[in-house]
């Protein structure tokens, strides 16, 4: 019940955010679009147990104004063992509304806002059979970016949550390399 | 393109409108639990009301019997591969019941195994199926929810986990004996129903503690030679009385830890003693420290409000401590000393400065303050400390000037008469005086 009040007070929040930004006059941008490609080293956290497996993952994006885009996240399988059980991730697919700090020193700091579903798929070592579930929640994120060899290349460093139920926490740290369009 | 993005962003808010948290979280976590104790199979358990007869050992057959109209907690526990029972617990373990009978069934059970048994009218017993899923393993347990009474003279005292036929039970002085009941019900059952019994005890003053704290483990002791009835009912369907002889027979070499202690005006220190206790199968030794009776020689210099523990009510002494088990008793002289950590108490006006001497308005108050100044330096606020106390002594008026509160509000001085009184504060053998004048206006 807490969590749905809780819920319920992101989801409005962010549908006013958004409606701001589509009234709110589109400012030029010489890029307008963005790729970025690198890994997902995940944190999986249920019954006292960590997982952490590593995904790669791809990133595209859309500017609004310079400082505020959207973004959508794919990442791919990985898995890992712990305490007698196989922990897959098959994929996690998330979109956000990113928040920008524009640059200073070719850095920026950013925030990401969104929702995002991971499916999970966990068996025993031992060959026991498991499931396999998707997990949907509110997600969010902060990242930092630096610029790298050219204004339009960009090293990406982020801490994602992508679920947090229900003493389950889906969440990862990903480095990557970003080219802007 | 101002419509392509205007596109993504719709797109978008629907997405996030549908993003409340989704996802079978208990059927992760049980997995993970599964694989993590290598459970390979269930059973369920009542956690009180164990069926003790007609026996059969869970998992396979298993069958309990509990009393209609009722309630009674299940627990579940996951098997391992080395026969380990892990408690499946902190998760929402999916029960539920299966009831083929031709009566309808109000019978219940909750995600936390909480069973409530409905009430059988006309019908004396009923059989239903308790299930449990837990990952990707089941488990059922056999109930019969049964209306049968007790059987005449069906309720049996156990002690120490065995049934007493003698009524008269002799134990040692200060020893523990836990009770237990077993009925013997009509339809053949026999049950632990010690949960379900109201106890009665004929105690002389506070010379025997009968603890029913924990309902399904009550403890009976006594640290005085007697004997004492104790009676349990169950329901009012049926009672039993069990007679204690308590005696020194069975214990001997009684000793305290400390033959002498010194001990802070203020602080306490915790004394212990121990016996040989022979309950019938040979002597073991045991602290009986909680059981004993404890008294001081003189309580305005050490106080035993605790089993054991010993405080320093005023400097003084050596003052006797006794512990006594019936006939046998064992002493520690206690000798109480000033605080050598602190130099002086002081007391402060409202604002924590120094002050000799406070005049006040009738029908005004202040907030006296009480600080202490130790031997290293540090100070600190003790008015409301439990070890502080604020007396008056009045000097001049008719009856006493102010009052003080020594309770929720500790060092509240009000002015209620025209006079001089004197503020004492009180701390671990430690004073200072304060000359409060009333005036008019």
């Amino acid at each position: 019940m807490d969590h749905s009040i809780t819920g319920t007070f992101r989801y409005r929040a962010l549908t006013l955010l958004l409606c701001g930004a589509w009234f709110s006059p589109t400012a030029s941008a010489s890029n307008w679009w963005y790729a970025e490609v690198g890994v997902t080293r995940t944190r999986i956290d249920a019954s006292a147990t960590e997982f952490n497996p590593v995904l790669p993952r791809l990133k595209l994006g859309f500017f609004i104004t310079p400082q505020i885009m959207l973004e959508a996240h794919y990442a791919g399988s990985g898995d890992d063992t712990a305490a007698n059980t196989h922990m897959e991730v098959e994929e996690i697919t998330a979109a956000y509304l990113r928040l920008d700090s524009g640059f200073r020193s070719d850095m920026r700091m950013y925030v990401l806002l969104g929702g995002a579903e991971s499916t999970l798929k966990v068996t025993g070592t031992g060959g026991s059979t498991g499931g396999t579930d998707s997990y949907s929640d509110f997600s969010w994120g902060i990242g930092l970016e630096s610029r790298v060899w050219t204004n339009n290349t960009l090293l990406t460093l982020e801490y994602t949550e992508y679920y947090n139920h229900d003493d389950v926490t889906i969440a990862g740290v990903s480095l990557g390399f970003k080219f802007e369009y | 393109m101002n419509r392509l993005i205007r596109l993504s962003l719709a797109l978008f808010v629907l997405l996030l409108s549908a993003c409340g948290p989704t996802g079978d979280t208990e059927g992760l976590k049980q997995h993970v639990v599964k694989n993590k104790f290598n459970i390979s199979s269930l059973i369920i358990k009542p956690k009180y009301t164990q069926t003790l007869a007609p026996v059969s050992a869970p998992p396979a057959n298993s069958k309990y019997y509990f009393a209609h109209n009722d309630s009674e907690e299940l627990q579940a526990f996951g098997i391992t591969d080395t026969d380990d029972e892990i408690a499946l617990t902190d998760l929402d373990l999916n029960w539920s019941i299966t009831d083929n009978s031709d009566t309808s069934g109000d019978t219940t059970i909750d995600k936390n195994g909480l069973l409530k048994t409905e009430s059988l009218g006309s019908y004396q017993s009923k059989d239903i199926a308790v299930n449990i899923s837990f990952a990707t393993l089941t488990a059922t347990a056999d109930v019969v929810i049964s209306s049968y009474p007790l059987a005449t003279n069906g309720l049996s005292i156990k002690i120490n986990d065995v049934v007493v036929n003698d009524t008269n039970q002799s134990i040692p002085v200060c020893d523990t004996t836990s009770l237990k009941a077993e009925g013997l019900f009509d339809d053949g059952s026999s049950r632990d129903i010690t949960r379900k019994i109201t106890w009665s005890a004929a105690l002389a003053d506070s010379n025997a503690q009968f603890s029913t704290t924990d309902p399904n483990s009550p403890v009976f002791s006594s640290h005085t030679n007697a004997t004492y009835a104790v009676t349990p009912d169950y329901n009012g369907q049926g009672t039993a009385t069990m007679n204690f002889v308590v005696s020194q027979t069975g214990f001997t070499n009684f000793v305290i830890d400390s033959s002498s202690v010194s001990v802070a005006s203020g602080e306490t220190h915790t004394l212990s003693v121990t016996a040989d206790i022979d309950s019938g199968s040979g002597n073991v030794n045991k602290e009986v420290t909680s059981r004993a009776k404890w008294s001081s020689a003189d309580a305005a210099i050490v106080t035993v409000d605790d089993p054991g523990v010993v405080k320093g009510e005023a400097t003084g002494g050596p003052i006797d401590v006794t512990a006594q088990c019936g006939s046998a008793s064992v002493t520690s002289s206690v000798t109480v000393n000033i605080d050598n950590t602190i130099k002086s108490i002081e007391i402060l006006d409202e604002n924590s400065n120094s002050i000799d001497n406070k005049y006040l308005i009738l029908d005004t108050a202040v907030n006296l303050k009480l600080r202490v100044h130790k031997i290293d330096g540090s100070t600190q606020d003790i008015t409301t400390d439990t070890d502080t106390t604020w007396e008056i002594s009045t000097i001049t008026g008719q009856g006493e000037p102010i009052t003080i509160d020594n309770a929720d509000d500790k060092g509240l001085v009000t002015a209620v008469a025209v006079g001089i009184a004197n503020v004492i504060a009180k701390y671990k053998s430690r004073e200072d005086k304060l000359t409060v004048s009333v005036t008019a206006n």
